[in-house]
């Protein structure tokens, strides 16, 4: 008896006091820390497909057709109009009455995308220390990716809510407030998006063959031009959520947005040869024109598009072709009727299918599917499609830079590279005199830029720079709405509102002029 | 002759007999003495009292005093049952008689013949060669199991001595127990005993059946005498209050309410929830009896948490659990429910939310006891709702909507195919089917006893396809090979397996779906999708959805007593928990068309929860002279909890009846597996101290380290004390000894601990491949930040609850009421706070703001009617709590705890209660376009030479008047994002007056909380017969009928959707109507329906529930005898009988799921209804056997 007490005693002073001294951390099982992190060149690779999953999430969803790529660069245009499924949101970005709980009012994700980028810049440099085979070229090329990326994201935050909030430090003490109020367009891109792409060009390795799914040389070239050309002839708000006034730019951002065209020319595409931009031969063929939205490694065309792997990432579902029941978009009726009469524009039969009348006419954006009509793409099969967004190509570029040319009256190369397009399509070339002036070329250009970037996520920043959404988008809003009529505000609703949930959590923003909290 | 006549009388007779008794009190007399041979008249006389006033009650609790000895009694019976020969007795001597009916099973009969003899001569003759003796006590007759001989034991002490109440009479038959020994003996008729105790130390124990125990200490004393004090069975219960100790419940200075396993019984849970529902005052129950995997949510005094758990703690057998759904309720010997700070402290890290004690049973020495029992219920859905038919549906779509001419509407009307007419609740529904099998066996030699229950429960619920069967088992074994030492051991096993349907995809259709179009395809299989929408049936009979849990859990406890007043106790507990979840999609159900044709889906998940616990406490008591009693508690524990969770996902499997991985293929998508764990450790301490009973005291420190708080946080001190006062101990009282037993005031103040957010909270995680929303990009796995923002710095949530509580026992125990008042403020609440978007998180945990509930409790226990024949028990409790308010808030920053400013019918904000819903005032419908007019200060205009253009169903008006004066201002119209509304728009109250309808002009009207809560239960016996009847009631609170909101949101003015079927006959179509709902067609341009933020889908929620009612007949034991069984019950059950409510969903109750692990934050959204698993109505009948 005596002996079982001291045993048990024993045993519990022993629980007891080694119990004590046990520390009761524990560290997570599935996930990895700060400091555990960025060890290798491996977690440089990751960090980067981290940060491009964060974008990737934003522009195409994660398989549910929840992305925006459509909704910030096509829903508010002429593109496209209400699909069979509709929803509150997508009624108010097509009919202009946007509310600051719109679904795509919400720029949380790219301030999560901008916020892994501040943290592979904090971080990736250190790398070197713990893995010798981390070259500087790596650590170079990759900075110049998280740069760039975080000017792309800076980019579309200034073209779709005017105003930013710059985080260029990755926030890691809840304890410092987070709180911060916006800066004006221009102090955005003067301070944060010029300067970072500059760095992203000084750091990126020249000459490489290009991997399109990565922000590349000729990528970063492209987002510069792309920032020019909008500085050029944008209306941006001087102040935070003021009115939308004047373009900052002018001329002399076109003569930047040349430069960097140029700069882009000398990179290498996809295929290991230089986009060279000097002809029509520099882009893909009329036959194989496809081949840039379901096979842009095999092209020389691209520059950027986003990658999809369904496998993984499931559908590839969105909102202008598969959704598991009806889709929130169809291409308008009025170019779904209009277009297709330029019988000899070849793009017009791979982008959608002209032929199918009813209920189900538009529904699907053919585009990015190796699908020759609408039929062979239904719902159950198309969920094993996987689409690649495009970001920029050749193509794209090329008809900027005929508006750029244009801009700075070199009409007579502006049309040659119009015209690069027009052919391709199986058009006829405009002649000079057809596009006497600026003002006709650059009309012609943006109807141009219509036909062959539809869908490609351009159409209202489109409109927007070039001031049109007024006189293209009345006529398309009163069409839809006999009770409002169109633009009434504009220019003050290009922006989209800052949304509800932004505001709740940070006070000190400031909604854009015409909208309220 | 009417009844009261009759009742008269009877007071007549009594009073001249007994001419001392003043008339009032001798009602009660009337129903105790004068049964036998009359029961229809007692029957009646007892429906006549039912409606007595309370003050008549009271009176009728008053005790007879006693009888005069010398009644004469005259008597022959041949082999005549003992408690027939009682029962002529009593009618004789008008004595009572106290038995229990098992201590009679083994009783023989008695022959005797006699003439005018002395009562005692009569019982002692009738208990001659009887194993039973008795005892005169006053007019009863205490009828007792003979005395266990006395053991052999070192004499040391002769202590002799007479045992009397507080009047000074003697009480014949008091227990007198050497404590810790086995020496016992009784006092004789004169109170006198004598014992032989082995040393000074000794404790003797004095205990008598209406009294109070007492234990002295000898000393040095050789005769000693004692007073018991009356008192009721009530406060004789002993209290469980955690570590191994209790305390009798006259003693507590905390809030502890006490469920016993009869009230279990009588109740036929089959959940932990069903046994506390209406049983305890302060705990609000909602179950989910339709649902067969339901468990039901338990809050315990109000919501004091915001993003963290808000469900009690469970201590099963001295061992912590977050949830006590493993447990089969008929194994648990008694449930102590710790409601205030105080109590719960000595479980003070997470006893925040209150710690329900649960005990199981365990063996007792002697014969194996064999109960058995068996149930089954019939159950059927208890409220319908009306279903929309076909020709409603068309006229609604075609004679309601100008614009409509096609969809469904204008049918084929020889097509088969689109003219069926469906009500989905009548093919879904189906009745239920329980069957409960439950076989225990109990008993034990000396040093070892030993109790093993087996519980099979197979439930196949209301919907199609619905099942759940449980298999437990447990078993307890407890070995003392002496004294000194005990060791316990207690071994569960669960299994349950059970397809869970999807009530998204069945119930969520009801109206979903169009009723004429039909469930099976042209080749008759059960048609998938149908106009985009689910097939109900094809979705509960095809789609596979199966869980099996294997739970198994080990526990073994070591005690050992160093003297008998200090007690070491070491346990160590093991849970494995095992769930797997197979879930299938058959190709005839994802591909979104009628044949399906997509490619089936699924997955395989297994979760494996480890947990271990250690607890090592020692425990003092000792009485210090005769009125100093000191107890002591100190400890340590540790858990550790491990969980393992890996899913696999396959698509495209080759065959639909075979389920493994290898016959599809591996979806990467799906496939995932994490891992997490948490443990806390604790040092706690408690000493209590009581003098003479009179004065109580007991303090409670406790120190808790958690994992998941940082470094610096992990280690939180929490203290709690409480008093109580006898008041009615003290001289000054003495008067109201007659009427008021034991009346004791208590007040105990104290903190409690809560650490229930998600693991890892404070730490910044990078997350890899698929736990980010993009697993991979270009073939490179991801790593994401953690959108949750890790944060150093959170440390415990802490509520401090002053509780102010009374226990009045009156009537000797009869009727026993105890108020109760409590402040509960917790602080540094652990919450999610949203981050600014812009630093790239969502949210991180702080600890921020505080929340302060208050309420009432009251409970009432009474004994109206107490006859060995003829008793009438009473429990009830009701509880008035207020709706959590929320006094601080970070920053003061509020918050939607689900979507947004325009789609949260919840708001969190400073000031603002728990609950309360945030809506836009629903007003009714315009009548014509011209209605949407108001004067500048937001008065409504009224139309005047209204012109109707019925082309396009427009209208005009020629002029407007205010309150019947012409009106000539300008004229404001309201919008609704920025869209002036027409006729057929629902009226929105613009609180903010700014003409525009939008979330600013949401205001609070109602909260989910109800405004008081009651359970009721009655219990009737009778003879053999026993009726319990339980019923429950929540009064005041607003529930949001999401289920019909979102009907009528999807409801289309072409095809598809149907709304509900009000609408069809009360919405808005032309100019002119006055309708409720609105204009179908115009509803989205114009935002009518406003989901989830529209007062005219929150109603009131106020229920009263006919609960349970159980009438159970137990066979005489005359039947027993002959098959050897110590009893037999039948009963008829009936579970959910009938619910009084307003409420047009299927039930205003439902459990609003808390999920502490993960974060989410349900319990801030209570009252949201958006479709539960209908409940059922249940009836059955059951049988218990105990051999």
């Amino acid at each position: 008896m005596k002996r079982i007490a001291t045993i048990i005693t024993s045993l519990s002073i022993l629980a007891l006091t080694g119990g004590c001294k046990k520390d009761i951390s524990l560290l997570p099982q599935s996930a990895g820390t700060v400091s555990t992190f960025y060890k290798s060149g491996k977690d440089i690779t990751s960090g980067l497909a981290g940060m491009y999953g964060s974008f990737l999430q934003e522009m195409a969803g994660t398989g549910t057709g929840n992305g925006k790529y459509f909704y910030w660069g096509e829903a508010r245009s002429d593109n496209f109009g209400v699909g069979a499924t509709t929803n509150v949101s997508v009624t108010e970005m097509l009919n202009n009455a946007l509310t600051t709980n719109n679904v795509a009012a919400d720029w949380a994700g790219f301030y999560r995308t901008i916020s892994t980028a501040n943290l592979n810049i904090a971080n990736i440099p250190n790398v070197s220390q713990y893995d010798n085979s981390v070259t500087p070229t790596v650590i170079n090329n990759a900075l110049a990716q998280c740069y760039a990326m975080r000017a792309e994201c800076y980019f579309y935050i200034v073209r779709t809510w005017g105003s930013a909030v710059i985080w260029k430090d990755s926030y890691l003490d809840p304890t410092v407030s987070a709180v911060k109020p916006q800066a004006p367009p221009q102090q955005v891109i003067d301070s944060v998006i010029i300067p970072d792409l500059t760095k992203a060009y000084s750091l990126i390795q020249k000459g490489q063959t290009a991997t399109v799914w990565y922000i590349n040389e000729a990528t970063i070239c492209a987002i510069l031009a792309d920032v020019y050309m909008w500085r050029a002839s944008a209306p941006v708000a001087t102040t935070v959520g003021g009115q939308v006034g004047g373009p900052i730019g002018g001329a002399a951002d076109y003569a930047n947005a040349i430069t960097w065209y140029k700069n882009l020319f000398l990179a290498k595409g996809p295929t290991g040869v230089a986009y060279a931009g000097t002809s029509g031969a520099n882009l893909e063929t009329q036959a194989n024109w496809k081949n840039l939205f379901t096979a842009p490694a095999t092209s020389i065309e691209p520059i950027w598009s986003l990658n999809w792997d369904q496998t993984v990432n499931s559908c590839a579902c969105i909102p202008v072709s598969i959704q598991s029941s009806g889709n929130p978009l169809r291409v308008d009726p009025a170019i779904y009727s209009s277009w297709p009469k330029i019988t000899a524009d070849t793009r017009v039969t791979k982008t959608f299918d002209p032929t199918v009348v009813g209920s189900a006419a538009g529904q699907y954006l053919l585009k990015y599917y190796n699908v020759p009509n609408q039929a062979t793409l239904t719902s159950q099969n198309a969920l094993a499609y996987n689409v690649y967004l495009t970001m920029y190509r050749l193509g794209d570029v090329y008809l900027s830079y005929a508006e750029a040319l244009a801009q700075t009256n070199d009409l007579t190369n502006g049309l040659k590279y119009l015209n690069y397009i027009r052919v391709r399509a199986g058009l006829t070339a405009y002649t000079a005199a057809q596009l006497p002036t600026t003002a006709a070329m650059e009309t012609a250009i943006l109807q141009e830029r219509q036909y062959e970037l539809f869908g490609e996520g351009k159409r209202w920043f489109d409109l927007v720079r070039t001031n049109t959404v007024k006189s293209v988008m009345d006529p398309v809003i009163n069409s839809r709405l006999t009770t409002t009529t169109g633009f009434i505000n504009a220019p003050n609703l290009y922006y989209w509102p800052v949304s509800q949930t932004a505001h709740n959590a940070n006070g000190l923003l400031v909604q854009n002029a015409g909208y309220f909290f | 002759m009417p009844a009261n006549e009759k009742l008269s009388q009877a007071t007549k007779l009594i009073a001249s007999k007994q001419p001392n008794f003043k008339p009032d009190i001798q009602m009660y007399k009337n129903f105790t003495a004068i049964k036998c041979g009359r029961q229809s008249r007692v029957l009646s006389k007892f429906l006549r009292i039912m409606k007595l006033t309370l003050v008549l009650l009271t009176a009728a609790f008053m005790q007879v005093s006693a009888a005069t000895y010398g009644q004469k009694i005259s008597l022959t019976v041949e082999n005549t049952p003992l408690e027939k020969v009682f029962d002529q007795l009593r009618q004789q001597s008008g004595y009572n008689f106290l038995y229990n009916s098992q201590m009679l099973e083994r009783s023989k009969p008695v022959s005797l013949s006699v003439k005018n003899e002395q009562l005692s001569a009569v019982l002692n003759q009738c208990f001659k060669d009887q194993p039973l003796t008795f005892i005169i006590n006053q007019n009863t007759i205490v009828v007792k199991e003979k005395p266990i001989s006395q053991m052999a034991a070192p004499v040391i002490i002769d202590i002799t001595g007479v045992v009397s109440d507080a009047k000074g009479q003697p009480i014949p038959g008091v227990t007198v127990k050497v404590n810790g020994t086995r020496v016992a003996t009784v006092t004789d008729i004169n109170g006198k005993y004598s014992i032989k105790a082995p040393d000074e130390k000794s404790t003797l124990v004095f205990s008598f059946i209406g009294f109070s125990s007492q234990s002295v200490v000898v000393g040095n004393r050789k005769s000693i005498n004692i007073t018991l004090l009356e008192t009721n069975s009530n406060l004789t219960e002993v209290v469980v209050t955690g570590y191994g100790q209790s305390v009798a419940k006259r003693d507590l200075t905390g809030s502890i309410a006490t469920i016993d396993a009869k009230q279990i019984q009588e109740r036929q849970p089959v959940t932990i929830a069903d046994a506390l529902e209406g049983q305890a005052a302060g705990v609000l129950v909602a179950n989910d009896n339709g649902d067969p995997s339901g468990t039901g949510t338990v809050t315990i005094r109000g919501m004091g948490s915001l993003n963290s758990g808000t469900g009690p703690l469970y201590v099963i057998d001295g061992v912590i659990n977050t949830d006590a759904d493993f447990l089969n309720p008929s194994d648990i010997a008694s449930i102590e429910i710790l409601k205030d700070a105080a109590s719960a402290a000595i479980y003070g890290s997470r006893g925040a939310n209150g710690v329900i004690i649960i005990t199981t049973k365990h063996g007792q020495e002697g014969k194996p006891t064999i109960t058995g029992t068996y149930y089954h219920l019939f159950g059927q859905l208890a409220h319908e709702l009306p279903s929309v038919s076909p020709s409603e549906l068309r006229k609604f779509r075609v004679g309601k909507n100008t614009n409509l001419a096609t969809g469904g509407a204008n049918t084929d009307s020889v097509n088969r195919y689109l003219n069926q007419d469906n009500d989905y609740q009548k093919l879904l529904l189906k009745t239920a089917q329980k069957n409960q099998y439950n076989l225990s066996m109990s008993g034990g030699q000396k040093g070892i006893t030993y109790y093993t229950g087996l519980n099979y429960l197979d439930d196949r619920s209301i919907i199609l396809n619905s099942y759940f069967k449980t298999l437990q088992t447990t078993i307890n074994v407890d070995f003392q090979p002496n004294d000194k030492l005990k060791v316990t051991n207690n071994l569960s096993f669960l299994y349950r397996t059970g397809n869970d349907v999807p009530l998204f995809a069945t119930i969520g259709q009801l109206y979903e779906r169009n009723p004429w179009t039909s469930l099976y395809t042209p080749d008759g299989q059960l048609a998938g999708y149908d106009e985009t929408k689910r097939n109900p049936l094809a979705w509960a009979i095809l789609q596979t959805n199966l869980n099996k849990t294997y739970l198994g859990q080990y526990n073994t406890a070591v005690n050992y007593g160093f003297t008998r007043d200090l007690k070491l106790t070491a346990s160590f507990n093991a849970k494995l928990n095992n769930i797997n979840t197979q879930v299938f999609n058959p190709s005839s159900l994802t591909g979104g068309t009628l044949n399906g044709g997509g490619i089936s889906t699924g997955y395989q998940s297994v979760d494996i929860q480890f947990s271990w616990a250690l607890q090592t406490y020692l425990n003092f008591s000792h009485t210090y002279g005769t009125n100093h009693t000191v107890t002591a508690t100190a400890g340590f524990s540790r858990e550790n909890f491990q969980d393992n969770k890996s899913v696999l996902g396959d698509r495209n499997y080759l065959t639909e009846t075979v389920f493994t991985s290898n016959i599809g293929t591996l979806d990467p998508t799906t496939t995932v597996s994490s891992a997490t764990a948490h443990a806390t450790e604790s040092l706690f301490a408690r000493l209590g101290y009581s003098y003479k009973s009179r004065y109580i005291f007991t303090a409670t420190g406790r120190r808790d380290g958690s994992s998941r708080f940082g470094p610096n946080n992990k280690w939180g001190d929490f203290f709690s004390t409480g008093l109580a006062w006898r008041f009615s101990d003290e001289s000054f009282m003495k008067w109201s000894k007659k009427y008021l037993d034991d009346a004791k005031l208590r007040y105990s103040v104290g903190q409690l601990g809560n650490d229930q957010l998600a693991d890892y909270a404070f730490i910044n995680q990078i997350y890899f491949g698929n736990a980010n929303p993009i697993a991979s990009y270009n073939g490179n796995g991801t790593a994401q930040m953690n959108q949750v923002l890790g944060n150093p710095t959170i440390k415990w949530e802490t509520a401090t609850t002053q509780n102010f509580g009374m226990d009045l026992t009156f009537l000797k125990g009869r009727l026993t009421f105890t108020p109760e008042y409590y402040i509960k403020n917790t602080s540094n609440l652990l919450y999610s706070a949203s981050l600014p978007e812009e630093s790239g998180y969502k949210s991180t945990a702080v600890n921020i703001g505080s929340i302060h509930n208050t309420g009432w409790e009251f409970t009432v226990t009474g004994t109206p009617i107490a006859s060995p024949k003829f008793t009438w028990n009473v429990s009830a409790n009701i509880t008035f709590q207020k709706p959590g308010v929320v006094t601080e808030l970070a920053s003061g920053t509020p918050f939607y705890p689900t979507g947004n400013s325009t789609t949260s019918p919840y708001y969190i904000t400073q000031g603002g209660r728990i609950g309360d819903f945030y809506v836009l005032k629903n007003l009714g419908v315009y009548q014509y376009d011209v209605s949407n007019a108001y004067a500048e200060d937001g008065e409504m205009l009224s139309p005047v030479g209204v012109v109707v253009n019925t082309t396009n169903n427009t209208s005009t008006a020629t002029g407007y008047t205010l309150n019947g004066q012409p009106y000539t201002g300008a004229i404001h119209q309201l919008k609704h994002n920025g869209v002036p509304l027409k006729g057929g728009s629902t009226i929105w109250q613009d609180v903010n007056n700014d003409g525009n309808i939008d979330g600013s002009d949401k205001q609070i009207l109602g909260n989910a909380m109800p405004d008081f809560y009651w359970g009721l239960t009655n219990s009737f016996s009778y003879k053999g017969f026993l009726l319990t009847v339980t019923v429950n009631a929540q009064v005041g609170g607003k529930v949001y009928n999401e289920l019909a909101n979102l009907q009528n949101l999807n409801s289309a003015n072409t095809t598809y959707s149907s709304p509900i079927p009000a609408a069809l006959y009360s919405a808005w179509y032309k100019q002119g109507d006055i309708a409720t709902y609105p204009y179908v067609v115009n509803k989205d341009a114009y935002g009518d329906i406003s989901n989830g933020i529209n007062s005219l889908y929150l109603e009131d929620g106020s229920f009263v529930r006919l609960a349970a009612v159980k009438l159970t007949y137990n066979f005489s034991s005359k039947l027993l005898q002959k098959i050897k069984a110590r009893s037999i019950g039948l009963y008829l059950y009936g579970d959910n009988l009938l619910t009084w409510t307003n409420y047009t969903g299927f039930d205003p109750e439902f459990s609003t799921n808390t999920n502490a692990a993960n974060g989410t934050s349900n319990s801030l959204t209570p009252g949201w209804d958006t479709g539960k698993y209908p409940k059922r109505r249940e009836m059955g009948f059951g049988i218990n056997l105990n051999f």
